[in-house]
């Protein structure tokens, strides 16, 4: 790195928040403004409301902010006008990538902290526990949050989802930085993350048993490959069993997802950045 | 023909054969195959199905194609350098997309009204559509067509865009199709007809072919600024320009906004003050809970049975073993719930069942009523209910106890009995006489051809009175309590085996001398409303009244009635459920009561709602709760909901 490479990085950071910020508040005033408002009307429970915003609307925030960043530099042709500048292509990516990281935090953290508020000019509602199995399923779906202060459910919820976002934005970005225009880095993008939801299913299919209710080699196979997946914590930290492991599965897959990719987009910088972004 | 026009005819003319192969081509294929397979005219009809589905989406392309295929680009400075206003130019262009798709809609909706109505392709499942209800199709469907045309034009003649105009008109017209399924208020903005549900206002309403006048004024006020726009937009030359940011805030805006009004409609809007669990160790949905109170003390009581019947083979059925648990708590000026205390009555009882009142008397005594059901010695499977009073004390710093116990049972060796409190009403307040009558089976309600009995007891006559009064009733009439009002009600069967209600004159259950005469609990032709006035199926428990005032509660809404005179009826206002709130709504009993004189409690299986009808022409919902199969006790500054053990403080709307 030159001398002046600080400032170059500091001035790389204020580009892209400039170029980027209307999409962190876009993102943030769609989130908040559904999180807060599902959360004030109470008509579903909290951790419902919370699975539902921070689940499908999470993740196409990570792809909306994944999507634009360098796909919009090579549409514009402002890419090749930014590598020959005295920083690296890894420097260039990293940068981005933090800011991106960055926005997606600060969105769910206002989201979060709209939804608190919300709750609170309502008042905190816990609905009654229901005798039957299959209500109470609908009531309580997440069993480790069962009698927690609302504020503390979504608390929880907004930790885990922005781990388990991140872990999928990560290597998604690395992952969009081929694409030429940001429509083509939307549509990867959204394919990409429909792939990953099918493999998230596994998680479900290596649960079930067998007809003798013993656990197969298939289905304990299909289990772990399923807890490799960057949301398996989000679905399965809020099961009764699985809840203790929850901080371990977490470490893991930021170190898998975040940590990884990121020290080898940093070590393999040049030619092989150079030769996957076909530039 | 003008020089200009034929221009935009000729360039037109990718719109036009796009617009005949779908909505010409492709329905006449499927339509001929399907007379090919069957000769039977089908029942989907593809034409409207094409028309209904993409028909807005071709309008609003159509629109901005037309202005976006030379405007913006260097041909609008040739056009513009013409010996021709610009206003020429626009409004050539404008008529002639109109004729375009005018053409091409007009002839699909008059090939699918050809094979509608002829009886070449009518087979013997296909029956025509009424003519009043296909030209008011015709006419919504065109009226939607016309104005996505004239917003996709105007927005591309201010923006010059393609993308902009297409996505402004798609979403104009999204908000004017979602909106008024949405949100209650503004369901003026669809057609009169177009109803979910037939009221007498909306099926009579025959003002521009039943589509009212607010939908039509404003529509075509809607129409005019977009031409008028057109017109005075294309002599500026400063373009208005969507971006991606721009079109991609809009869009979310539009989200939330729909959102907005969603949640304004079915999402909670009474704020939770505290929430406590009043009673130990009990599971919800089985427990009903009583609430009672003496100024800001409260009391509530729930009986849950703690073993289920099963047979034995000497006793026949054993008992159900029930268990009463009480709780007292006080309630302060901000709503909080202080001083819980629970209690369980001392001994347990053995086949009482359900709660039928809890009151306070005079002397703070806590008055507790039950249903009490004990097996006749004549049959083993028949059984009698009577009632049981238990007269409890319970004070600050003491125990509960018993102070007495009344039995109310039938006199011996006659017809099967039971009480005629309403099975989700309760008495609120200690009342002097009990009331049994004879019944065939296990519903009271069950239609007796012959005449049946009604027992009087009076509370006060020692711990088992026996009848004060024996009241023969007439056939096919049965009696009922309910809100503290006896009422007698007539069975009317018909020929075809349907019921029908007819109601007497609700009486004071506490004056039963006046049973003896005949006349007071004779048929009464005004105890209800009209069944043209109701909304949906008329149910005496879903109409209440203060004063002249009737209010009728139900599913598709609330309405209310005047009743000034004998036998006149008058519809004063309505309040109309959306259709997205009648997803959350669930038939039933939804139990409306007078709250004081503005406001009207409605407390339905799946949620509590309460109404402002100090302006009867007006009445507006105000307060919206999500409940769990609740009851709800109103305090003058609080609204207690009790769902299982869990018991809810709710702000109470102020006037």
């Amino acid at each position: 790195m030159p001398a002046n490479g600080q400032k170059i990085f500091r001035a790389l950071l204020r580009k892209e928040w400039q170029e980027q910020r209307w999409r962190f508040f876009l993102g943030a005033t769609v989130l908040s403004g559904l999180l807060a408002g599902l959360l004030r009307a109470q008509i579903i429970p909290n951790g419902e409301a919370a699975l539902l915003i921070y689940g499908p609307v999470g993740l196409v925030m990570t792809i909306f902010l994944a999507m634009g960043s360098v796909a919009s530099e090579r549409a514009d042709h402002t890419w090749e006008f930014l590598t020959v500048q005295p920083v690296s292509r890894a420097r260039l990516l990293g940068t981005k990538w933090a800011m991106g990281l960055a926005l997606l935090a600060g969105i769910i953290a206002i989201a979060t902290t709209a939804g608190m508020v919300a709750m609170a000019s309502r008042g905190f509602r816990r609905l009654p526990e229901f005798e039957y199995e299959e209500i109470r399923y609908r009531s309580n779906f997440f069993h480790l949050l069962t009698g927690a202060h609302p504020i503390q459910t979504i608390g929880v919820f907004a930790l885990v989802a922005t781990i388990s976002l991140a872990c999928w934005y990560t290597p998604l970005f690395f992952l969009l930085t081929r694409a030429k225009h940001e429509f083509t880095a939307a549509l990867g993008g959204i394919f990409l993350t429909i792939a990953l939801l099918v493999w998230l299913i596994q998680l479900s299919a290596g649960a079930s048993t067998d007809f003798a209710g013993t656990v197969s080699f298939y289905h304990a196979a299909l289990s772990c490959s399923g807890l490799l997946n960057p949301l398996s914590p989000a679905v399965l930290g809020f099961s009764e069993n699985f809840a203790p492991f929850l901080p371990v599965l977490l470490l893991a897959q930021v170190g898998l997802w975040i940590v990884l990719p990121v020290w080898l987009v940093g070590r393999n910088s040049g030619r092989l950045i150079q030769k996957w972004m076909q530039t | 023909m003008n020089n200009l026009s034929r221009k935009e005819y000729r360039d037109a003319r990718e719109v036009l054969i796009g617009g005949i192969a779908i909505f010409w081509v492709v329905p006449i294929v499927l339509e001929l195959l399907f007379i090919a397979i069957g000769r039977e005219r089908e029942t989907f009809p593809f034409v409207w199905a094409f028309l209904a589905l993409v028909g807005w989406l071709y309008a609003v392309v159509s629109g901005a194609h037309t202005v976006c295929r030379d405007w913006g680009k260097p041909e609008e400075h040739f056009l513009l350098a013409m010996p021709v206003s610009a206003r020429h130019v626009v409004w050539a262009k404008l008529k002639a997309g109109a004729v375009i798709l005018f053409v091409v809609l007009l002839l699909a909706a008059a090939w699918d009204f050809t094979m509608d109505r002829s009886d070449m392709f009518r087979g013997t499942l296909w029956h025509a559509t009424d003519m009043l209800a296909m030209v008011r199709w015709a006419i919504l469907w065109g009226w939607i067509f016309a104005v996505g045309y004239v917003i996709g034009f105007t927005t591309a003649i201010v923006t010059r865009q393609m993308l902009a105009s297409t996505l402004v008109g798609c979403l104009t017209l999204l908000v004017w199709l979602v909106a008024p399924l949405i949100s209650s208020r503004l369901q003026f903005l669809h057609p009169k007809w177009w109803s979910t549900v037939e009221s007498v206002k909306s099926s009579t309403d025959s003002s521009w072919l039943g589509f009212g006048w607010p939908f039509v004024v404003l529509t075509v006020l809607g129409l005019v600024t977009c031409v008028g726009t057109t017109l005075i937009g294309c002599t500026r030359e400063r373009v208005i320009r969507l971006g991606h940011k721009q079109l991609a805030w809009a869009a979310a805006l539009i989200v939330l906004m729909l959102l907005g009004l969603a949640l304004g409609e079915v999402g909670n809007s009474l704020v939770v003050r505290d929430q406590k669990e009043i009673f130990h160790n009990e599971n919800f949905w089985y427990p009903r809970v009583l609430v009672a109170n003496q100024g800001d003390q409260f009391y509530a009581v729930s009986a849950r049975p703690i073993s289920t019947p099963s047979v034995s083979p000497r006793h026949g059925r054993v008992p159900t073993i029930w268990r009463l648990q009480l709780a007292s708590f006080r309630l302060d000026d901000r709503g909080r719930i202080q001083d819980l205390r629970q209690a369980d009555l001392p001994n347990k009882l053995n086949e009482y069942g359900r709660i039928v009142g809890l009151a306070i008397d005079e002397n703070a005594e806590l008055v507790l009523t039950m249903s009490h059901t004990t097996k006749r010695k004549d049959s083993d499977n028949d059984w009698d209910t009577g009632l049981l009073r238990l007269r409890l004390s319970w004070p600050s710093h003491g125990p509960l106890q018993v102070i007495s116990r009344t039995t109310v049972e039938p006199p011996p060796d006659r017809l099967p009995v039971a009480p005629v409190n309403v099975y989700n009403d309760w008495e609120g307040k200690v009342s002097r006489y009990a009331y049994l009558q004879e019944r065939v089976s296990g519903d009271v309600h069950d239609v007796l051809p012959k005449e049946r009995k009604l027992y009087v007891f009076d509370w006060s006559d020692g711990p088992t009175p026996q009848p004060r009064y024996e009241i023969q009733l007439p056939p096919r009439t049965y009696a009922q309590i309910y809100r503290g009002e006896l009422h007698f009600e007539l069975s009317n069967a018909s020929s075809n085996g349907l019921r029908s209600w007819t109601l007497g004159r609700p009486l004071d259950p506490d004056h039963p001398e006046l049973l003896l005469d005949k006349r007071n609990w004779a048929h009464d032709p005004d105890a209800l409303p009209p069944t043209e006035l109701f909304l949906d199926n008329p149910d005496e428990r879903s109409a209440t009244r203060r004063g002249d005032l009737w209010c009728v509660s139900q599913p598709s809404g609330l309405r209310i009635i005047r009743h000034s005179r004998p036998h006149e009826w008058e519809l004063v206002g309505e309040y109309r459920a959306s259709p997205l709130a009648l997803w959350f709504r669930r038939y039933g009993d939804h139990q409306p009561r007078f709250l004081d004189d503005s406001f009207v409690l409605e407390n339905g299986l799946s949620q509590l709602a309460l109404y402002d009808t100090s302006d009867p022409a007006h009445p507006r919902r105000v307060g919206f709760f999500q409940t769990y199969d609740g009851e709800v006790y109103p305090t003058p500054h609080f609204l207690l909901l009790v769902e299982g053990n869990l018991l809810t403080v709710l702000d109470r709307p102020k006037n």
